[in-house]
C-alpha cells in the first residue's frame, strides 16, 4: 500500500499546488511511483498540468462511477508519475464532493489508488472544510505550506489545530511531516529575521530545513505546464524540491528506524 | 523585541506544534538532557540497537531437516566465523529465503536487495562487464554492505552481507555461496 500525503494550508496562495507538483516530480525522480491528485475544486493543479488535454474527467467523475482509474489517471511522457485532475466541476458536483467527503467515499477511493503507487500526493483545497478534513482522515502524512510572512505564519495554529483534532478523533496514524516555507526571499531582512525567530521558537524539526526560494522560473514552468525540473532554467529551483524530497525521505527513514528501535516488537528474531 | 514570536497566534501555533511534533519522532534526548534533532549520523547507532547478539556456536546445516533452516544455518555459521553483522539470501526479486540479523525490516531488506541487484546488473551492462557480480557499499563509517550475485541454472540469486569495513570478506562469501548453491540446487 502506498502512502497518502496531503499538501495542505489554511491560507491560500502559499504554493500548495506548486509544492504538490514539484515534490511529486522529485519523489518520482528518486524512483518512487507517484500519483499526483488534484482534490481542490479550484482545479489549480489540473490547470497547471494541462491534464484536461488528455481528459476532462477526474476525481469527481471517478467517484461518481462514470469512469475507471485508468481513464482518469495518466502517466507523464517520462512515465515517472501519474496525474489525476479534479474532473467535472460545477456547483452540483462540488456539493456532491463534500457529501462524499463526509461519507468516507473519498477515503475509500484513495485506499484503492494506493495499491498502485508508492505515494499519493494530494493537492488539497485551502482551509478545513469537509473535503480537506476527509483527506486528512484518509492520509498517513500531511505537509503544510507557509510563506515566511506574518499573515501566513499566523494562520498556522488553525491548521495545526485541525491536524490535532483529526489525529485524536479519527486518524491516529496521521503524521505531521513538517512545514515547508515557500516563496522565500533570502534578501529580505524582515523575512530573514522572522525566519530566525520561528526556527528558534518552534519545536525542532517542525519546519523542513529545506525551504523554497521565490523564483520567476516557477511562473515560466506554470506557463509551460511542467514541473520546474523540466526546464533548463529551472535547475536551481528544482534542486530546492529535490532536496526537500530527499529530506522528506530521510525523515521517513529516521522515523521508521526510531520506531523500530523503540518498540522492540521485532527484536529477538534471532 | 520579537517581530512575530510574541503574537498570540504564533504562541498558540507553538503550543499545538509541541504536541504534534511527537509524531515527527525527530528530536532525541541527549545525555545532557537537552533535545537535539536526530541526524543521519544516528542511523548506525539505531541499526546497532536493532541487531541482536551473534550466535555462539557453529552447527552443521546438513543435520537440519528443512532447506530454509539449512540456509539460515549456513548464514549463521558465516556470520559467526567472520564477525559479519547479518546476511540475507534472496531471489532476483528480493524475496528472502533465509535471513540472519537484518538491520531493518524484512520489506526494506528485500527492496534494498532488489535495488542493489538491478544496480549491479545495469552497471555491468553499461560498462560492458556482464560478469559483474560483486558490489560493495559503505553504509556508514564502520560497516559495509556486500551484494554477491550467483546463478543456479541460469537464474540469479543474491547473497547480501553486512560486515565491518576492515574485514576481507571475499573468501568467506565464496565458501558460503558454495554451500548455499548445494542446498538450493538439491532435488
Amino acid at each position: 500500500m502506498g502512502k497518502i500525503v496531503t499538501i495542505a494550508s489554511q491560507k491560500g496562495g502559499t504554493a500548495k499546488t506548486t509544492t504538490a507538483l514539484n515534490l511529486s516530480y522529485s519523489l518520482s525522480c528518486l524512483g518512487d511511483r507517484v500519483l499526483l491528485l488534484d482534490a481542490d475544486p479550484q482545479g489549480g493543479m489540473t490547470i497547471a498540468t494541462t491534464i484536461k488535454g488528455k481528459t476532462p474527467a477526474g476525481l469527481i467523475d471517478y467517484l461518481a462511477g462514470r469512469c475507471q482509474l485508468k481513464e482518469v489517471a495518466f502517466y507523464t511522457k517520462e512515465k515517472k508519475m501519474a496525474i489525476m485532475g479534479i474532473g467535472t466541476v460545477d456547483p452540483d458536483s462540488v456539493r456532491q464532493l463534500e457529501d462524499w467527503a463526509r461519507k468516507a467515499v473519498i477515503a475509500k477511493a484513495l485506499k484503492r489508488f494506493s495499491k498502485h503507487f508508492d505515494y499519493i500526493v494530494i493537492d488539497a483545497p485551502t482551509g478545513f472544510g469537509s473535503v480537506p478534513v476527509a483527506l486528512l482522515e484518509a492520509s498517513q502524512g500531511v505537509i503544510l505550506t507557509s510563506q515566511c510572512q506574518s499573515l501566513s505564519l499566523k494562520s498556522l495554529p488553525k491548521m495545526l489545530g485541525v491536524i490535532d483534532w483529526v489525529q485524536k478523533s479519527s486518524n491516529p496514524d496521521l503524521s505531521l511531516e513538517g512545514i515547508v516555507l515557500t516563496m522565500r526571499h533570502p534578501d529580505n531582512e524582515t523575512e530573514n529575521e522572522m525566519f530566525q525567530e520561528i526556527h528558534s521558537g518552534f519545536p525542532a524539526g517542525l519546519f523542513f530545513s529545506e525551504y523554497i526560494v521565490s523564483d520567476p522560473v516557477f511562473e515560466l514552468a506554470s506557463l509551460r505546464s511542467v514541473p520546474v525540473g523540466m526546464l533548463s532554467a529551472g535547475k536551481v529551483a528544482a534542486h530546492n524540491y529535490h532536496q526537500l524530497a530527499t529530506e522528506y525521505k530521510e525523515r521517513e527513514l529516521l522515523r521508521s528506524l526510531s520506531k523500530g528501535a523503540d518498540d522492540g516488537a521485532d527484536s529477538g528474531l534471532f | 523585541m520579537a517581530l512575530i514570536l510574541d503574537s498570540s497566534e504564533i504562541r498558540e501555533a507553538i503550543a499545538l506544534a509541541s504536541g504534534l511534533t511527537a509524531t515527527l519522532n525527530l528530536p532525541v534526548a541527549t545525555d545532557a538532557g537537552k533535545v537535539r534533532a536526530i541526524t543521519v549520523a544516528d542511523v548506525p547507532a539505531k541499526i546497532a540497537q536493532k541487531t541482536t547478539p551473534k550466535p555462539s556456536a557453529e552447527i552443521d546445516p546438513a543435520g537440519l531437516t528443512y532447506r530454509g533452516d539449512q540456509l539460515e544455518q549456513v548464514l549463521r555459521n558465516m556470520c559467526l566465523r567472520s564477525h559479519f553483522g547479518g546476511a540475507v539470501v534472496t531471489d532476483a526479486t528480493g524475496l528472502p529465503f533465509a535471513v540472519v540479523n537484518p538491520p531493518v525490516s524484512m520489506e526494506a531488506v528485500s527492496a534494498f536487495t532488489s535495488v542493489l541487484g538491478s544496480a549491479l546488473e545495469r552497471a555491468g551492462s553499461l560498462l560492458g562487464q556482464h560478469g559483474a557480480e560483486y558490489l560493495s557499499l559503505d553504509i556508514n563509517y564502520e560497516e559495509k554492505i556486500i551484494l554477491r550475485r550467483f546463478l543456479i541454472h541460469e537464474l540469479p540469486y543474491f547473497l547480501l552481507v553486512i560486515c565491518p569495513q576492515e574485514v576481507d570478506e571475499r573468501s568467506e562469501i565464496e565458501i558460503s555461496i558454495d554451500q548455499i548453491v548445494s542446498i538450493l540446487d538439491k532435488k
